[in-house]
């Protein structure tokens, strides 16, 4: 197919270019319909990801990508994708932030689903006042304030 | 500890900003991320800050279990006004995953008015399971339920079905019924007709369901999932004693099928099995066969099981399966399973002696994983074995698992299929105690008179894995 062979420059927000083939391209939906829009021209600037987010975006499609082509031993493929996701994701919070900002803009939904698990994972379990610190969420309630939201829903704070 | 926590601290300081990025996202990003919580979880992160105040009401979902709340009735006012406030902002329900215990049989109902809700409301995922409930208390599900458009998954765990004619639910993709009672037969199979798209399936019978033959006639069901559970308050023995039950499965996209159930009661009635499907009895762990002695080889339903799976490429088997085929096997020449190719096994230490025989019948088996269970008997006479034909023309790959205490034995299976398989390219051997040590068995092994010319082997200990 010559379609796969052709290849899209995306343009980060320092002007860095990361030449990618159409594939990969495409896991960026908002790209993938740009495409479709007869956008035809070989660079795509995306003017609020930075290079090193980008790069890992790019990473992430990319490998997909190439598990999404390989033919055969499927559930392999699969497990080895899961191994890789777990990996890719776990990441310190601000660049697992600034990846979910960016999957929720480019649109690339796989990556935005297990950006959201992770932070999830992340609160499970967890009393609020360590879901403060690790997020440096400022309370600022009253305790006054804070009593009233714990007794509305009282049930939620037991263990 | 404390260190850790310190170096922690510092490296948070390090960063170039030490914001709160989370609570900066957009709400509909957050939704997505307590949408991925328990309700529970989800509610907790309301005290957090005058930001995530409200930000759990955003999620489209519910998750709850009434166990997790004081007493039931705190339960159901918590359900009722969260549907409530769905009402009042006119907006969507995707989700609905509800774990129900009544503290009393004569709790008040509350499945059909919430089910109700939802369905009309553009639910894509319901999840009811109603834990222990008496027959005579089931829920009803609503009509309204039969005609969702919008459900994708649906799971129904003990309540109680009526009939109706309109059924439509045109994006049903997965649908698990687990012991529920329906109004007929026919209902049931007229119910799961009425999916399109629906692909896999799982259905666990109960004892008074109304169903004897259970037909699954689907043009797009790939995975089906068979299983039985003994009816309230019924002893094991009951079990045994139960009717022998019907499945007819209609279904020419059928790749997996899976039964959980006694094989000798539940009764295939067209040989439907495709030889593409991969047929998993690895759940099956009762069976009423072996107290009744040789009678069994008599029995339909033996003929029944092996006309079953004799054309099967691709078979999974429990070890009470392995008990029966190695019954049968005593009592009259076992069929040929010219088809099987791939075949899982566990098989109790005591029965390992009759491998050879098995294998004999398997001529053209390629791949064979043997899980080694209940070490109660050390078996001697491995050495003795015969060669089957298969191990001469067409086996490549044999895995071994030993659970405790059977390595022994495992080293001398891995020594038999060594010796004996021409065209062996993998073996794996995994073991799960410390008797032995990966470096010396690797060094075993390769000792051994290989009869074929490479073969890759690798050997995984309970600790470490190393390849050769």
């Amino acid at each position: 197919m010559s379609e796969s062979n052709k290849k899209i420059s995306l343009i980060s927000s320092e002007g860095e270019a990361f030449e990618v083939s159409e594939a990969v391209a495409r896991e960026f939906e908002i790209v993938a319909h740009m495409l479709e829009d007869g956008c035809s021209g070989s660079s795509i600037p995306i003017t609020t990801v930075d290079s090193n987010i980008l790069g890992k975006v790019i990473e992430y499609c990319t490998k997909h990508v190439e598990v999404g082509n390989v033919e055969g031993n499927s559930e392999k493929a699969e497990k080895d994708l899961e191994e890789f996701d777990k990996r890719f994701i776990a990441v310190e919070m601000n660049t697992l932030f600034s990846l979910i900002l960016a999957a929720n803009y480019l649109n690339v939904k796989g990556l935005l689903n297990i950006g959201c698990q992770k932070v999830a994972d992340t609160i499970k379990d967890m009393k609020p006042e360590e879901v403060r610190s690790i997020f440096n969420i400022e309370n600022d309630y009253t305790p006054a304030e804070e009593e009233v939201v714990r007794k509305e829903n009282e049930w939620a704070f037991q263990p | 500890m404390e260190e850790s926590k310190e170096k922690e601290k510092e490296a948070c300081q390090e960063l170039p900003s030490r914001r709160d990025m989370i609570s900066n996202l957009p709400d509909s990003l957050i939704s997505q991320m307590l949408s991925c919580l328990p309700t529970k979880e989800a509610v907790r992160t309301s005290v957090l800050s005058t930001r995530w105040k409200t930000l759990w009401l955003l999620v489209p979902s519910l998750r709850l279990a009434s166990h997790d709340f004081p007493d039931y009735n705190s339960f159901i006012s918590f359900v009722d006004k969260s549907l409530d406030l769905y009402r009042e902002e006119n907006s969507c329900l995707h989700n609905l995953e509800l774990v129900i215990r009544k503290d009393y049989d004569d709790d008040q109902c509350c499945v059909t008015r919430w089910v109700d809700y939802v369905a009309r409301h553009k639910v894509k995922h319901l999840d009811v399971e109603c834990v222990l409930v008496k027959r005579e208390f089931l829920e009803v599900v609503p009509l309204s339920l039969y005609l969702c458009e919008s459900l994708l998954y649906l799971r129904l765990h003990r309540v109680l079905l009526v009939g109706s004619e309109s059924v439509s639910l045109p994006r049903l993709k997965t649908m698990r019924l687990e012991q529920n009672v329906y109004p007929h037969e026919a209902f049931l199979q007229f119910f799961i007709s009425s999916c399109p798209v629906l692909e896999d399936l799982s259905i666990v019978r109960k004892d008074g369901d109304n169903v004897k033959v259970l037909r699954v006639h689907s043009q797009t069901v790939t995975s089906l999932t068979i299983g039985f559970e003994p009816g309230d308050g019924h002893m094991l023995y009951h079990y045994f004693d139960r009717e022998i039950l019907g499945i007819c499965i209609d279904s020419p996209r059928l790749k997996y099928l899976n039964i959980n159930d006694d094989v000798s009661k539940c009764h295939i009635l067209s040989s439907f099995i495709s030889p593409s499907v991969k047929v998993n009895l690895g759940g099956v762990r009762y069976m009423s066969y072996y107290s009744g002695g040789v009678v069994f080889s008599n029995q339909q339903v033996a003929s029944s099981f092996f006309s079953c799976i004799s054309s099967v490429k691709d078979l999974v088997i429990s070890e009470t399966i392995m008990k029966l085929i190695i019954f049968c096997m005593k009592v009259e020449p076992l069929p040929q399973f010219q088809d099987l190719s791939c075949l899982e096994a566990k098989v109790c230490l005591v029965d390992v002696d009759m491998l050879p025989t098995l294998l004999e019948s398997c001529m053209n088996l390629n791949s064979i994983i043997l899980e080694l269970t209940r070490p109660t008997v050390v078996t001697e006479q491995i050495t003795a074995w015969d060669v089957p034909q298969c191990l001469l023309s067409s086996l490549e790959f044999v895995e071994i698992k030993c659970c405790c205490k059977a390595e022994l034995v495992g080293m001398k299976l891995a020594k038999y299929f060594a010796e004996n398989s021409v065209f062996l390219k993998k073996l794996v051997l995994r073991w799960r105690g410390y008797v032995l040590e990966e470096d010396n068995v690797l060094k075993d092994l390769l000792e051994l008179s290989w009869r074929s010319s490479t073969c890759q082997i690798e050997v995984y200990g309970p600790l470490q894995m190393s390849i050769y």
